[in-house]
C-alpha cells in the first residue's frame, strides 16, 4: 500500500497497479506504433486496447481508495516492497550481466562462471560443489543443446570445438 | 466405429516404433520427478522442455510433452501424500486423507491407492476420448470464422468465471494484454503492427521466451531466498509390497472412481478449470455422498480415491478441448498449444479435421503412457522424497541456465533470451499481486489466431460482421458464454446470498 496524506485526508494506492500501470504503457506505446495502420489490421487490437482501457479504469477503481479519516500513524509513502529482496536482485543483475556476455564470450564459460557466482550469491559456500555443478550442468546443457539438438549455442572464445 | 477402429488400428502401428516408447518413457519419468518437487509446475516443466521439441518430428515432440502433463499429476501425488506438500496443485487435496494415512502409519498404502485411482481415472478419461473426437470432428466442420474468433476470445473470458469479482478486471487485464502482445507482427494485409522498428518480432512474439518466462521463470524468482523447495519434518520409508496392498484397496470403491472420474473429465473439458477444480469437487461430492463421509480428512481411503481419480480424468477432458476447439483447458494446454503450432499444425477444429489419424496417436500414446506412469509411479513413490533435500541454491541457478538455453534455441537469436528475461520479470510482479499468468499467456498464444478469424470474418460478411455474431447459432451460444463468464463472478455473491438466504 502506498500512502498520500493530504490536508482533508489520505489516499491509499495499492501496490499491484503498479502491474496495470506497465501494462497500459505497452497498451499506449502498441497503439502510438500501430494508429496509422489500416481499419482492418487495427480491428483487432483496437478492441483489445478499449478493452484494456475498461479493466484498468475498473482496477484503478478497486485499487485507489480516498479516506476522510487521518491516522497519525500512517505516513506518505510507505511499504513499498514488490517482493524484490536483496539476494534476488543481486541474482537478477548477475543473471543480466550473464546475458550481456553470453554471445560474445561464449555459453561454456560464461554459464560456468555464472553458476559459480549466482550460487555463492545465494550461499552456498562448499567448494567441491562450487566447482562441480557448473561443470555438470555446462557439460549436460552442451551434450543437449549443442550435440543432440544442434542448436548453434555461442561459442564465443571457445571458438574452435564444432 | 469402423471409423475409430481403423483410427485406433494405425496409431498402434505407429506406437510400435521403439522410438516413440523411449519419449512415452522420458516424458513420464521427467514429468513424475518434476510432479514430486512441490513449485515445480507441469506448465513450469513442459514450457522448460518445450524447445527439446524442436528437433523431433510431431508425433515424438507432442506424445513426449503429453507424457510430461500427465505425469506430473501422478507425482504430485506422492509429497502430497508423505510430506503434507502437493508436489503439484492438483494434489492439494490429496492431502486431507493421504497424509493423515502417513501419519497412522499407512503411507505406502495411500500411495498405492492413488497411483490406482489416477490410473483408473486418466485411462477412462482417454478411452472415452477415443470415441467422442470423430462426433466432435463432424461438428467442428460447421464451425466458421466467426466462432473461432469467438472460441479464441472465451479461452481468455472464461478465466474470469474462476475469479473472486475482485480479480475479475486483473484476470480479464492479463488476457487481452496477452491477445494484444499475440498480435504483434506482420498483419494477414501485409502490414507491420506495433513492431517498434524490430525486425525479431516481425514474424510475431515467439511463444516459447513468453511461457518459458512467464511459467519457468517466475516460479524460480519465486525460489531464490528458500533454503529448499520445502522443509521436511516428517522422515517416511517406502515399502513396494504395500504400495502393491494399497492399489488393490483402490478398487473396493468403484462407484467413487466412477463418479470422479465423471466429474474430472468433464470439469476438464471445461477451459480453465483445471485439475485443482476437478480434484476438490470430487472430494467434495463423495464426502456428501459416501457412507464414510464423516471420516473424510481423517484418513479414510475413499478421501484418495476421489481426488487423484478426477484429478487425472481431468487431463483428458483438457486434451479434448485444446484439440477439438484450439482453446486450452489448462495453462499446460496453452503450451501444448504452443508445441502443435511449433510444428507446423493449427490446433482447433481445423486439427481435428485434417489430422485425426494423428490426435489417434497422440490419445493412443496417452493411454499407453498411463501404462507406463503405473509401473514408474510405484519405482518413484519408493526413492523420489529425497530429491526435495536439493537446496535451491543449486536448483534456481541450474534452472535458469536451462531457460537461457531454450529460449535462444527457439530461433538462435539472443533476442529471444532478453524477452524472456523481460517475461520473467513481468510474470513475477504478475504473480506477486495476483495477476493471471495463464491469461496472458493463453491470450499470447490465441491472439494471432483470433486476429486471423476476425479478418478472414470481415471478408467473409464485410458491412453486416456484427449482425453474424448475433445470427449465427453457434455464435450466438459462444457470445452468451463469453458475457455469462465476465458477469458471473459479480452475479455470483449475489445469488449465493440469496440463497443462503
Amino acid at each position: 500500500m502506498f500512502r498520500i496524506t493530504l490536508k482533508n485526508g489520505v489516499i491509499e494506492i495499492k501496490r499491484e497497479l503498479t502491474v496495470t500501470l506497465i501494462f497500459d504503457i505497452f497498451a499506449f506505446a502498441y497503439w502510438y506504433s500501430a494508429r496509422k495502420l489500416s481499419a482492418t489490421a487495427m480491428m483487432f487490437p483496437m478492441f483489445l486496447l478499449i478493452g484494456i482501457a475498461i479493466f484498468s479504469i475498473m482496477s484503478f477503481i478497486q485499487g485507489i481508495h480516498v479516506s476522510k479519516e487521518l491516522n497519525e500513524l500512517q505516513h506518505d509513502g510507505e511499504e513499498i516492497n514488490f517482493g524484490i529482496t536483496k539476494k534476488l536482485l543481486l541474482f537478477l543483475a548477475l543473471t543480466l550481466v550473464m546475458l550481456i556476455f553470453y554471445k560474445p564470450v561464449g555459453f561454456v564459460i560464461s554459464i560456468f562462471v555464472y553458476l559459480l557466482l549466482a550460487m555463492l550469491i545465494l550461499g552456498m559456500r562448499k567448494k567441491l560443489v562450487l566447482v562441480l555443478v557448473p561443470a555438470f550442468v555446462d557439460a549436460f546443457v552442451f551434450l543437449v543443446f549443442k550435440t543432440w539438438l544442434e542448436v548453434p549455442l555461442p561459442m564465443g572464445l571457445l571458438s574452435f570445438p564444432k | 466405429m469402423s471409423e475409430i477402429i481403423n483410427y485406433c488400428g494405425n496409431a498402434l502401428s505407429v506406437l510400435g516404433s521403439v522410438n516413440v516408447w523411449m519419449w512415452i518413457i522420458l516424458g513420464t519419468a521427467i514429468g513424475i520427478v518434476v510432479g514430486a518437487i512441490p513449485g515445480f509446475t507441469s506448465s513450469m516443466a513442459t514450457g522448460i522442455l518445450l524447445p527439446v521439441t524442436f528437433a523431433l518430428n510431431k508425433v515424438n515432440a507432442m506424445v513426449f510433452l503429453i507424457s510430461v502433463y500427465i505425469a506430473t499429476i501422478y507425482g504430485g501425488s506422492i509429497t502430497a501424500i508423505l510430506i503434507n506438500t502437493p508436489g503439484a496443485p492438483e494434489s492439494s487435496a490429496t492431502t486431507f486423507d493421504g497424509y493423515k494415512m502417513t501419519l497412522k502409519g499407512n503411507g505406502c498404502e495411500a500411495l498405492g491407492i492413488a497411483f490406482a485411482s489416477s490410473c483408473f481415472g486418466g485411462l477412462f478419461s482417454y478411452i472415452f476420448m477415443l470415441f467422442a473426437m470423430v462426433p466432435i470432428a463432424r461438428l467442428a466442420i460447421k464451425i466458421g470464422p466467426t466462432e473461432m474468433f469467438l472460441i479464441a476470445m472465451m479461452g481468455v473470458s472464461i478465466l474470469a468465471v474462476l475469479s473472486s469479482s475482485a480479480n475479475v478486471p486483473k484476470t480479464l487485464l492479463s488476457g487481452f494484454i496477452g491477445l494484444l502482445i499475440g498480435t504483434i507482427g506482420i498483419t494477414p494485409t501485409g502490414e507491420w503492427r506495433a513492431t517498434f522498428g524490430s525486425i525479431y518480432v516481425a514474424d510475431g512474439i515467439q511463444t516459447v521466451p513468453a511461457i518459458i518466462g512467464f511459467f519457468a521463470m517466475s516460479e524460480l524468482f519465486g525460489m531464490v531466498g528458500k533454503e529448499f523447495i520445502v522443509n521436511r519434518d516428517v522422515q517416511t520409508k517406502t515399502s513396494i509390497r504395500r504400495i502393491l496392498r494399497g492399489m488393490k484397496m483402490a478398487f473396493q470403491y468403484p462407484r467413487t472412481m466412477l463418479t470422479s472420474a465423471i466429474t474430472g473429465m468433464i470439469i476438464g473439458a471445461i477451459p480453465a478449470a483445471g485439475g485443482t477444480v476437478a480434484a476438490f469437487t470430487a472430494y467434495g461430492m463423495t464426502k456428501k455422498s459416501s457412507k464414510h463421509g464423516d471420516e473424510f480428512g481423517t484418513g479414510h481411503p475413499e478421501g484418495i480415491v476421489a481426488p487423484e481419480t478426477s484429478n487425472n480424468a481431468c487431463t483428458g477432458g483438457a486434451l479434448m478441448t485444446t484439440f477439438a476447439l484450439g482453446v486450452p483447458g489448462s495453462s499446460t494446454c496453452a503450451i501444448l498449444l504452443g508445441a502443435l503450432s511449433i510444428q507446423g499444425l493449427i490446433p482447433g477444429p481445423t486439427l481435428v479435421r485434417d489430422q485425426m489419424p494423428l490426435v489417434y496417436v497422440l490419445i493412443v500414446a496417452a493411454i499407453l503412457s498411463q501404462v507406463v506412469m503405473l509401473v514408474m509411479a510405484i519405482g518413484a513413490g519408493y526413492s523420489l522424497t529425497n530429491l526435495l533435500d536439493i537446496p535451491t541454491k543449486i536448483l534456481a541457478p541450474s534452472i535458469m541456465v536451462f531457460c537461457v538455453a531454450g529460449s535462444f534455441a527457439c530461433r538462435n537469436q539472443m533476442f529471444d533470451v532478453f524477452l524472456m528475461f523481460v517475461f520473467g520479470l513481468v510474470g513475477y510482479l504478475m504473480k506477486q499481486f495476483d495477476y493471471s499468468l495463464s491469461g496472458m499467456v493463453l491470450g499470447i498464444v490465441l491472439g494471432g489466431i483470433a486476429d486471423n478469424q476476425l479478418i478472414r470474418a470481415k471478408q467473409l460478411f464485410g458491412d453486416e460482421l456484427l449482425q453474424a455474431f448475433f445470427t449465427r447459432p453457434v455464435s450466438l451460444i459462444l457470445v452468451i458464454v463469453i458475457l455469462f463468464s465476465v458477469v458471473w463472478p459479480y452475479v455470483a455473491p449475489i445469488v449465493k446470498k440469496k440463497f443462503e438466504n
